[in-house]
């Protein structure tokens, strides 16, 4: 490989919680400019780390906080980190993206990546300042939900820190609980924040210190406006900045691809469409470096809803009324859970109940669709791990204890409930999105909804890289569309930019990975040209997948939930649709086959040792 | 060096109670930090009202930074120098403006409504 890291440095800090001690690396040239930074240089670390099958909530789990290539830079959108480690979900990968101010002051505190081992003696705080991480006493922090830890953090270490903290359910190890910044932005998916709580670690503070040089900061100023000003033309950069993500419930809605009742039903009620919650807001806010825009100021003293909430919380829960949708994001915020494992789970619980697979012997009384007050309760009883509670905060792996062992009634993928409020038994790209995402049923892995809009198939051509399918339910070529997703997701994901600015998310503009090697290399005098950033992709692809595949993963585990299969859609534009299981799995051998998999879903050893070697320095073989 | 603790507009965001604080220069009719600083560091333009800081006279006593009314000031312990809105002289825009996708911030000239109007917040 020929390429140059310029000024691109990434410093980690590994630090041992049970013997108290921290360490320092500077993480390999070879390592860096494979897997760049964020997801990408977190799944290398945690690939060579983790020993397979230890318990994710005991002190052999490793939970490392990775900061992206460009976070802190000033790129747009770029104040992103990774929280990567083995879920205590799923017992697979666990690994969530995460905006907010934290990632960018991790950084410029000296500090790229924190890898936390052991578990301390009693409550924690990391503080990192200067490049010096010290691990403080949090037992006055512990029991504190995510707004007190917030502000009281502020208060006790001054008004510029910024802060990863958990709440009650990182604490009580829901498995579902999240890494938290801010009191809205969330580490969200896999349970990272009971991997911190199991660590007896309240919170990570970044309190500044010596920065990082940029090669020349007046060009890298002129090329940041450039890209604002295209991508602030763009219509969804607006429409996002305006209403923000809820924007989405209305197309889902149209469709007929709302989940509702379980995905028992699949269109709820306007009042959730995003000019209804826009009533209820006090103003459009943003993560550092956004020109986006698009969380929401509630006026409930809170952040959010996003459309996961307005889906989850509401259509799915058959909750209709604004405001109490949006007093249970806050509250799930507060508490510092999962808002699409807390739907999912609860919707489960629901429809058990109505089926009587369920009874009150273990819920404690009755339990229905739409009761607001009922879902409150639920959800402080998840966070507490009290009664029925304690039950639920497990996920998936509640089950047998739910009489449903095989979860056919759990919207999930490898044990992980599905984010996003789309019903996938319309688009088939989606449903196989879904079922080959590495953390279980995410959109966030690959979302390929390009085809929802109809584009000309020579801009298909262009973006797709061969002629596919437009017909967003035909099975056919979308392989290709779900790999092409994956790859600059797993990019954008480790250069630490936000999605929502990212080419095939909601648009078919936007950055792209000459955008990516633009920034990379004006930023840092690096030279990454666009065929390297492809091969990183298609490296932190691969050894997710064999990070999941040392896990026990196989062919069956790529499996939608059994309602997509054996149960048409409803209502609206997807009336009468599902998944074919031939086609499925027909579709699902032809993305292996692009994948260079073997059939049972396998990433070769050969390439294991090809993705391993930037570790032993070694030059890598083609990719 | 990419590190916003070294920006000339610092901001305090309290997410609980729901706010935000933009510490900038607020160019003051009679500004306490130009008459505060010995070096002769900050200067006031009165032609434009602007408040001049020539960075190579600063000797980093941050006076300039106690008595600022706006916390607009902030000390910069390694260079041992003040940061603070050098008013992009020189540049087509200030580099905030540029930056800005909301247009919360701009730089205006003329003595217009919107300038008096501001100058009502002034100190």
């Amino acid at each position: 490989m020929s390429n140059s890291l310029g000024k691109m440095r990434s410093r980690a800090a590994v630090v041992d919680l049970t013997a108290g001690t921290v360490a320092y690396e500077d993480t390999p040239p070879e390592v860096v400019r494979s897997y760049l930074g964020g997801r990408g240089l977190n799944i290398a670390y945690l690939y060579k780390m983790l020993q397979p099958n230890v318990d994710p909530l005991s002190p052999d789990n490793v939970l490392i906080l990775g900061t992206g290539a460009l976070t802190g830079t000033g790129a747009p959108n770029s104040g992103r980190f990774n929280a990567t480690t083995k879920s205590p979900e799923t017992n697979l990968l666990g690994d969530a993206n995460c905006g907010g101010f934290f990632a960018p002051k991790l950084r410029y505190s000296g500090i790229d990546r924190l890898i936390i081992k052991g578990r301390a003696r009693h409550p924690s705080i990391l503080k990192v300042e200067d490049g010096t991480v010290t691990i403080e006493d949090a037992r006055a922090y512990w029991g504190m939900d995510i707004y007190e830890i917030d502000t009281a953090l502020h208060n006790d270490y001054g008004q510029s820190i910024e802060a990863v903290t958990i709440g009650p359910a990182g604490e009580n190890m829901v498995r579902f609980a999240c890494v938290m910044t801010g009191i809205k932005n969330a580490a969200g998916r896999g349970g990272t924040g009971a991997v911190m709580g199991s660590k007896n670690l309240k919170a990570v503070v970044a309190a500044g210190g010596p920065g990082f040089e940029i090669q020349d900061p007046d060009s890298f100023v002129a090329l940041n406006e450039e890209l604002k000003k295209y991508l602030t033309n763009s219509m969804v950069v607006k429409v996002l900045g305006r209403v923000g993500t809820p924007l989405l419930y209305e197309v889902s809605n149209h469709l007929g691809t709302i989940r509702t009742r379980n995905s028992q039903d699949s269109q709820f009620e306007d009042t959730l469409n995003a000019e209804v919650i826009h009533e209820h807001i006090d103003k459009m806010i943003s993560c550092h470096s956004c020109i986006v825009h698009c969380r929401h100021r509630n006026t409930y003293k809170g952040e959010g809803p996003e459309y996961t909430t307005v889906g989850l919380l509401g259509a799915n829960l058959c909750i209709a009324d604004t405001a109490n949708v949006i007093r249970l994001n806050n509250l799930v915020n507060r508490l510092g859970m999962d808002v699409s494992s807390v739907g999912g789970v609860l919707s489960w619980a629901l429809e058990l109940y109505q089926r009587g697979i369920i009874d009150d012997s273990i819920t404690g009384g009755p339990i229905e669709f739409g009761d607001y007050d009922l879902a409150d309760r639920l959800i402080r009883s998840i966070a507490a791990r009290e009664g029925f509670g304690d039950v639920l905060a497990d996920s998936s792996q509640a089950a047998e204890r739910l009489n449903d062992p095989e979860c056919n009634y759990l919207t999930a993928i490898k044990g992980l409930p599905q984010s996003d409020p789309h019903d996938c038994r319309y688009i088939k790209a989606f449903a196989l999105g879904i079922a080959t995402a590495s953390r279980g049923a995410d959109h966030l892995r690959s979302r390929p909804t390009l085809e929802v809009f109809d584009l000309p198939p020579e801009l298909l051509r262009e973006i797709y890289g061969a002629d596919v399918d437009r017909d967003p339910t035909s099975y056919l070529t979308k392989e290709i569309v779900v790999a092409t997703h994956e790859n600059i997701y797993s990019i954008v994901d480790s250069v630490g930019i936000c999605k929502f600015i990212c080419h095939g998310f909601n648009s078919p503009k936007l950055l792209k990975y000459d955008h990516f090697s633009q920034l990379l290399n004006a930023a840092f005098g690096a030279s990454f040209s666009i065929d390297e950033l492809k091969a990183v992709a298609r490296r932190v692809v691969d050894l997710e997948r064999a990070f999941i595949n040392r896990e026990g993963v196989r062919r069956p585990q790529d499996m939608l939930p059994r309602r997509y299969f054996d149960e048409p859609l409803p209502h609206g534009v997807a009336k009468g649709h599902h998944v074919d299981r031939d086609k499925f799995f027909e579709m699902l051998g032809r993305y292996y086959k692009l994948r260079q998999w073997d059939e049972d879903g396998m990433v070769p050893k050969s390439r294991i040792v090809e993705l391993m070697a930037p570790w032993n320095g070694g030059k890598e073989a083609a990719s | 060096m990419a590190d916003d603790s070294r920006g000339a507009i610092q901001i305090f965001r309290d997410p609980v109670a729901g706010f935000e604080y933009q510490a900038v220069c607020r160019l003051c009719e009679d500004p306490e930090c130009v008459a505060a600083c010995m070096a002769v560091a900050l200067t006031l333009d009165r032609k434009t009202g602007q408040v001049l800081f020539d960075r190579n006279r600063c000797v980093g006593c941050a006076m300039c930074v106690m008595v600022c009314p706006h916390n607009a000031i902030v000390p910069d312990r390694r260079a041992g120098k003040a940061i603070l809105c050098d008013q992009c002289v020189g540049r087509d825009k200030p580099a905030c403006v540029a930056a800005c996708s909301t247009g919360a911030i701009d730089f205006v000239e003329t003595d217009d409504a919107v300038t008096k109007e501001m100058a009502g917040t002034r100190k």
